[in-house]
């Protein structure tokens, strides 16, 4: 119970009252209808249906091999890559089924971008990881190139510190560098959502809260989804949490509801650490 | 909380010490061997190194004997020595044939032949063993000295006795000033003998004998050599075939007669050497093709004939090397009779010892008084000096002078070549043969081998990679990388054996079909991909992965059978049907069987495996989240292939080529048998080569153990040894940057 007054402390320092008000009137940008997925003949993900507001943070939860992760690589059809996944039901963007057959799944990762658990910068400059995006989409002009990969940089607050040294290898970059580096790269493609697996996990604690900061500039202008260990940061980062338990969807809703007053026991016992 | 007990205690003690012991001794064994192998590679490295050592080791010569000759029979004139250079012989100025015992100065024979007269000129011929002197009364004499010995124990003289092997007269009242004697390879006996008054005789004497009547018969001929110049001739000499005679100027010009007909002599040419100097000795170096000229200013040159189409004899006098020089007259030159090795004399007594190819002046003689005569002994292996003091005996320990680093790689002029050039020759018909030891051809040959196996290889390989890697079903890999791999075990003489006597006439005879069905390939391919694309994504979803491979089988199949069939057609129209008149025709080019496209084909087959294996791993091991990082940007898997994997494995890509351009300079069964080892220094794709390892093993049986072809064998051998180190070093060193280059990521 220590647990849950904690964390009803951090929601109450870091929510802005208005912002749950404009929740409600926030647009679904993600709908997921009837999700099953199997890897092979083990079934993943069960019956997953959610829909996700637009221009907010949404946290996955839940313990190891719940399925968050895969669920949150659905959204961007990062599955497609691994062999004998199968899946059924209905995953909608803004509308539009991405699993259609129309739909091109390299199109579709470039609206919908991904931040992954361990940062994964290109073995080339700072320059050239935030430039790759655009690079990849032909753009070859070095001033317009210039300006999205400075504009990138500011939005992932890494600006100031690496603008004298753009040409430097990604690699020399601190470890919260290079998450934030990794954030910018994603940015440089103008994506609409962000999927962020763990993105802290691995960072220390004042890098974890830079990063923090950041999702809550971000969320003006893209649709968040983070799956996070971490209860404290889905506490202070998102607006709806969804707590996943062995390929389910056991509960959703807005984040201060989740952890004050899940309606769900299994919920409660994960987030007061029962389990998990 | 636990208590120890006392056996605790007891097996603690006793277990930690055998523990301890096992310990050190894996760690010693660990060292000892780790230390043994770099030591073994590096003692590899110090034998090859070793056995070349003797190659730059510069001649030494060595006292061995001298003796005092009496002077109650005149002084000596000429010196010989036998080939054991145990006896020392000569004419005196009285003209008496001497011999003497080198170990102990005791006098083996003697034969007063004139004792009335005195000596004009003289003249030692070592490698017959002969002396030719003439007298003031105009006699020409050729004695031949005859050593008999225990054949067991060639140190233990039975006697010495001296032939009389020719014998002439020349015109009354004339003196001969030079004389030029020698025992030729017909078995006759030619004399050159040049007059006070600056004419040139030539005498010519040869006994047959009727093998069924047993009748001996003598042809004699004498005659002057005509003369069209108002020249004065200064200095002849004679080659050992009697085929011509060579005579110098006061001018400094060389002429030359054909003396093949010894009663109708021709005047040949006469090729200005030298202007203005006046030659004082000439002689043919040994194999007759050069001759070495000395002049009164103390210059030493070499001539030689070469090919010249333009001329009406078909042959030219040409400049080859330049000597050291004198300080004064040059008196006499005396070649080695087994090598290109010659010695000059000049008046003030100084003897330098040269050596032709290199146009390195090796040593000089050196006497406690004035020389005035030195020859070589018969083996080349020693001189026989005659100074004031009498007789001295040298050795010279000069294993090796043919060898140097201008010869190894360096352009070099030899005897009738008309330019200087890059040439490997090591062996002749004859022993008067020059050796050519030029590396580089075959450091070429080496080169343009691999790179025409890699030319091949490289791209095959690494498309292949790449595909495996990258784009195959995980199970085709499975099946793709073990088979490439077992192309590794093939043994290549097999693929050798295959190259040469299946692959090359194939080629041969169907290159223009080969070469259509290789461009077919690629062009064919691309429809293909393009029709596997229209194919409705649902059928082609349906299909178990790598189908699409299962479809470019019978394509290649019909594809090939297509390249046969328009290759005739294609050679018709495009070659005149015969595209190796047309390839000789229009651009000049001679097609060998054996040539360069079969190498690169076998050899490339050869380093396939290897290059394919460690690109692979190198693409396979870059990081999974790079690739997902990249896809999840947008990227195709092309893309992120080309601009993130690509990039990242290229280390480990450049050392799988660089591992596989080692192997390819070190395979030597392959381009043995499928290069027709023609040292050759072109780059056309339809000639042949000679490689550094094919080299030394089409040699060895050319080789006798520890001469100069062995030890130039060496040299190529650590050349390679260091060329295949450095390479697969530096691929060593590119890995281990990669790796830690991942451990980053």
């Amino acid at each position: 119970m220590e647990i849950v007054t904690e964390l009803q402390q951090t929601l109450a320092e870091t929510m802005v009252p208005g912002n749950l008000d404009t929740d409600r009137h926030s647009q679904p940008k993600i709908v997921v209808d009837e999700l099953n997925l199997w890897y092979g003949e083990t079934q993943a993900l069960y019956d997953i249906t959610i829909s996700l507001p637009e221009r907010r943070v949404s946290a996955f939860i839940g313990p190891s091999g719940c399925g968050k992760s895969t669920f949150l690589r659905v959204l961007n059809r990062m599955n497609d890559l691994i062999d004998d996944v199968r899946l059924t039901g209905r995953v909608l963007i803004d509308g539009k089924n991405i699993y259609d057959g129309s739909v091109d799944p390299v199109t579709l990762r470039r609206h919908v971008g991904m931040i992954f658990q361990k940062s994964n910068p290109f073995p080339k400059s700072i320059y050239e990881n935030v430039a790759y995006g655009q690079r990849l989409l032909g753009k070859r002009k070095k001033a317009e190139l210039d300006e999205i990969v400075e504009r990138s940089l500011v939005q992932a607050a890494l600006w100031d510190e690496v603008k004298d040294r753009l040409n430097e290898p990604a690699l020399g970059l601190s470890g919260g560098q290079m998450q934030r580096l990794c954030i910018a790269r994603a940015l440089a493609v103008e994506p609409d959502i962000l999927l962020m697996d763990e993105p802290s996990s691995a960072l220390d604690p004042i890098a974890t809260a830079k990063i923090e900061e950041l999702m809550f500039e971000l969320k003006e202008k893209y649709t968040i989804v983070i799956v996070t260990h971490n209860m404290q940061q889905a506490a202070r980062v998102s607006d709806v949490t969804a707590f996943f338990y062995l390929g389910r969807l056991i509960e959703f809703g807005e984040t201060r509801k989740i952890f004050t007053n899940p309606t769900k026991k299994q919920t409660e016992d994960y987030i007061t650490g029962r389990f998990g | 909380m636990n208590k120890t007990t006392a056996s605790d205690v007891e097996r603690n003690t006793l277990t930690q010490p055998s523990r301890r012991l096992s310990d050190r001794l894996a760690t010693i064994l660990i060292s000892v061997g780790g230390t043994g192998v770099i030591l073994v590679v590096a003692a590899i490295f110090v034998f090859i190194a070793y056995e070349t050592l003797p190659l730059w080791i510069p001649p030494s010569i060595e006292h061995s004997s001298s003796l005092k000759p009496s002077d109650t029979l005149g002084t000596l004139h000429v010196v010989g020595v036998d080939e054991y250079q145990l006896v020392a012989y000569g004419v005196t100025s009285r003209g008496a044939l001497v011999a003497y015992d080198l170990r102990n100065s005791r006098m083996l024979a003697v034969e007063l032949t004139e004792s009335s007269d005195t000596l004009s000129a003289a003249y030692s011929d070592v490698q017959e063993g002969t002396v030719t002197w003439t007298t003031r009364s105009g006699r020409i004499k050729v004695s031949k000295i005859m050593v008999s010995r225990n054949p067991a124990q060639p140190e233990s003289i039975r006697g010495v006795s001296f032939k009389e092997i020719g014998s002439f007269q020349v015109p009354p009242g004339i003196v001969i000033k030079k004389v030029v004697g020698k025992q030729l390879r017909d078995g006759g006996i030619g004399t050159a003998a040049l007059s006070d008054g600056g004419e040139v005789y030539y005498f010519h004497s040869r006994t047959t004998e009727n093998r069924i009547t047993g009748k001996t018969v003598e042809e004699r001929s004498e005659s002057q050599l005509p003369v069209s110049t108002d020249e004065v001739i200064s200095c002849v000499a004679l080659d050992h075939v009697g085929s011509k005679v060579v005579a110098g100027t006061d001018r400094g010009a060389l002429l030359v007669w054909n003396v093949q007909d010894p009663d109708e002599p021709t005047f040949v040419e006469r090729t200005e050497v030298r202007e203005g100097d006046t030659l004082s000795a000439v002689e043919f170096l040994l194999g007759d093709q050069t001759v070495i000229v000395g002049s009164v200013r103390g210059t030493v040159r070499s001539y030689t004939w070469v090919a010249d189409t333009l001329s009406s004899i078909g042959r030219k006098l040409v400049f080859l090397n330049t000597f050291n020089s004198h300080s004064s007259r040059i008196e006499s030159i005396t070649i080695s009779p087994r090598s290109k090795s010659f010695l000059t004399l000049s008046t003030d007594g100084e003897a330098l010892l040269h050596y032709q190819t290199t146009a390195k002046t090796l040593l000089q003689v050196e006497t406690p008084s004035r020389l005035q005569f030195a020859a070589f002994s018969p083996k080349g292996d020693g001189i026989i000096a005659l100074s004031n003091d009498g007789v001295t005996a040298f050795r010279i320990d000069n294993p090796h002078p043919e060898v140097s680093m201008h010869i190894l790689f360096g352009r070099v002029q030899y005897e009738g070549y008309a330019e200087p050039t890059y040439t490997w020759q090591s062996s002749g018909g004859t022993d008067d043969f020059e050796p050519k030891f030029s590396l580089m051809p075959l450091l070429f040959g080496t080169m343009k081998g691999a790179f025409y196996a890699l030319l091949f290889a490289l791209p095959l390989a690494l498309f292949a990679a790449i595909y495996t890697a990258l784009f195959a079903h995980p199970k085709i890999k499975n099946v793709v990388k073990p088979t490439v791999e077992i192309m590794a075990a093939l043994p290549s003489v097999v693929i050798g054996f295959i190259a040469a006597l299946w692959f090359a006439p194939v080629l041969e005879q169907s290159f223009v079909a080969i070469t259509t069905t290789a461009v077919l390939i690629p062009l064919s391919v691309l429809p293909g991909i393009v029709l596997w694309k229209l194919l409705p994504a649902k059928l082609t979803h349906r299909l178990p992965a790598g189908s699409e491979l299962l479809a470019i089988f019978p394509s290649l199949i019909l594809i090939g059978y297509a390249g046969y069939l328009l290759g005739p057609w294609i050679e018709q129209v495009l070659f005149d049907g015969n595209y190796r008149q047309w390839l000789y025709e229009v651009l000049g080019v001679t097609y060998d069987q054996r040539n360069s496209i079969v190498v690169g084909f076998a050899m490339g087959f050869a380093v396939i495996p290897i290059i394919f294996t460690i690109s692979e791993d190198a693409l396979s091991s870059v990081p999974q989240h790079l690739t997902a990082g990249s896809l999840a940007l947008g990227a195709t898997r092309w893309q992120t292939a080309m601009r993130v994997i690509l990039p990242t494995a290229s280390p480990g890509i450049f050392s799988a080529a660089m591992i596989g351009f080692g192997r390819a300079v070190g395979e030597t069964m392959i381009v043995l048998m499928a290069t027709g080892n023609t040292p050759l220094m072109n780059w056309g794709p339809f000639v042949g080569m000679r490689t550094l390892s094919a080299n030394i093993a089409v040699e060895i049986p050319e080789a006798p153990h520890l001469g100069t072809l062995y030890r130039v064998l060496f040299v190529s051998g650590l050349l390679l040894f260091l060329f295949t180190f450095v390479i697969n070093t530096v691929a060593e060193l590119i890995r281990q940057r990669l790796r830690q280059r991942y451990s980053t990521i």
